[in-house]
């Protein structure tokens, strides 16, 4: 937690010593900087840089890249598995249940589906409802076999077919910035997800 | 591009499925027809694709999608260091380039299933493969990779599959778990969600083990001095 203490201290000293804008003119001209910051570049290790397309969970195609602007929480997983996968999602929902109550609303949690000739967009729908996913926080999203591949290379997923119309792969809780770098990745389900939970206080305590 | 002929094909790995009662998958699967490239992609062939798609030069491509190695023996994003290169398999591109590549081609990169069926040519020639590659494995990386093509092509028509360089494949991480050191009763039995590994269909094939360990230690951004590719097509 010293991190964002030390950002809090910097914040307020230098909240204490910039010059409050003048006018309305300056006014908007931060705003005009600010919102030009949001246009910048991805930069070049954001996982937002892949073009694949996906379905949500309410049907809308999106890019990945929709879901930049607040820290998201992601995994990669699918529906139809009766007994060990529900670890990841139980593993995000612990976190989405011990945020620090002004982070809760800061940050998004992601499913992407292996399952690219299940796990449509209403089946989604029908999981996070059975499952009780605020879908104001949570999205689902379906994508087709390359989409899949490629985010699975990009978040370094191993996966494969079981042959059977499941999915191994390997459980990884990714925590992506509001930019869509990896800033940690959780290995394995944990019944408590302490260090995970701890970088996300963390990067929203960076951002205050 | 060579044709592959469809066949019987037995998988190194053996997958025990994740109900306990159900069988340990040992059977055979059959491969489709398809083609592959008779060679790996040479530098030539990898400096034209570069040229027409910018985002794959050395100077601009994404860190996502490959590190700081990539085409690392070229002087310039188009140029490369003298004609012999020219010949010489491109290395030091990641998967994510690889596929790329395949993809402008119209193609994609074989499965590690595919790649390993055109490997083991029916059969042919097993004593002269395990030999190539144990004398492969001997010897360090060269300073320079000889020109592709200079062994002799198998019952497919395929050169270079061992001896010359590593192999990019599509699903290489779909291995890429050691899931074969997984213990139910170990620290790790959560890393992975599905059926465990149960032993390998051969357990003497050293060569295959290299294979599989090889591409386990892979990362889709990773770029090596030993790692290329050929790409796959549709049969027709």
């Amino acid at each position: 937690m010293r991190i964002p203490f030390i950002f809090a201290v910097m914040i307020a000293a230098l909240a204490a010593y910039a010059p409050a804008p003048a006018n309305a003119h300056d006014m908007q001209q931060m705003q005009h900087d600010m919102s030009m910051d949001a246009a910048q570049p991805l930069p070049g290790r954001s996982v937002y840089n892949l073009d694949s397309k996906w379905t949500r969970q309410d049907g809308v195609d999106v890019a990945i890249g929709s879901l930049s602007g607040k820290p998201v929480i992601a995994a990669m997983v699918y529906t139809s598995y009766p007994d060990m996968c529900p670890a990841i999602v139980a593993d995000m929902m612990w976190i989405e249940k011990h945020l620090p109550p002004d982070a809760a609303g800061q940050v998004q949690f992601a499913l992407f589906s292996f399952d690219a000739a299940v796990d449509t967009p209403s089946r989604l729908k029908v999981y996070a409802d059975e499952h009780g996913l605020e879908l104001s926080r949570w999205s689902l999203y379906h994508g087709d076999e390359d989409a899949v591949r490629e985010l699975a290379a990009a978040l370094g997923v191993s996966y494969r077919p079981d042959g059977h119309g499941g999915f191994d792969h390997a459980a990884v809780i990714s925590l992506l910035d509001d930019k869509g770098e990896v800033v940690f990745q959780q290995r394995g389900t944990e019944a408590r997800s302490d260090e995970l939970l701890a970088k996300v206080s963390g990067i929203i305590g960076a951002q205050d | 591009m060579a044709l592959i002929p469809a066949g019987p094909y037995t998988p190194f790995q053996r997958v025990r499925p994740i109900k306990a009662s159900a069988p340990i998958e040992t059977g055979e699967m059959a491969i489709g027809a398809f083609r592959l490239d008779a060679e790996p992609v040479t530098n030539a062939e990898f400096l034209d694709f570069v040229a027409r798609r910018p985002e794959w030069r050395k100077s601009r491509v994404k860190p996502l999608f490959a590190d700081a190695r990539y085409l690392r023996r070229w002087p310039s994003d188009l140029s490369l260091p003298d004609d012999q290169a020219r010949d010489e398999p491109v290395t030091n591109v990641s998967w994510f380039a690889a596929e790329a590549y395949c993809r402008a081609r119209g193609l994609r990169l074989p499965t590690t299933d595919q790649w390993e069926y055109a490997l083991a040519d029916n059969g042919r020639d097993k004593a002269g493969v395990r030999l190539r590659s144990l004398a492969w494995f001997a010897e360090p990386n060269p300073s320079r990779l000889p020109a592709i093509g200079a062994g002799r092509a198998n019952g497919f028509g395929l050169r270079d599959m061992v001896g010359l360089v590593w192999e990019w494949t599509l699903d290489f991480n779909a291995y890429a778990t050691s899931a074969e050191s997984r213990d139910p009763n170990g620290k790790d039995s959560g890393q992975f969600c599905g059926g465990a590994a149960a032993g390998v269909s051969d357990p003497t094939d050293y060569l295959a083990f290299m294979r599989y360990a090889m591409r386990a230690s892979l990362k889709a951004d990773y770029t090596a001095d030993n790692v290329g590719f050929r790409c796959a097509g549709d049969a027709s």
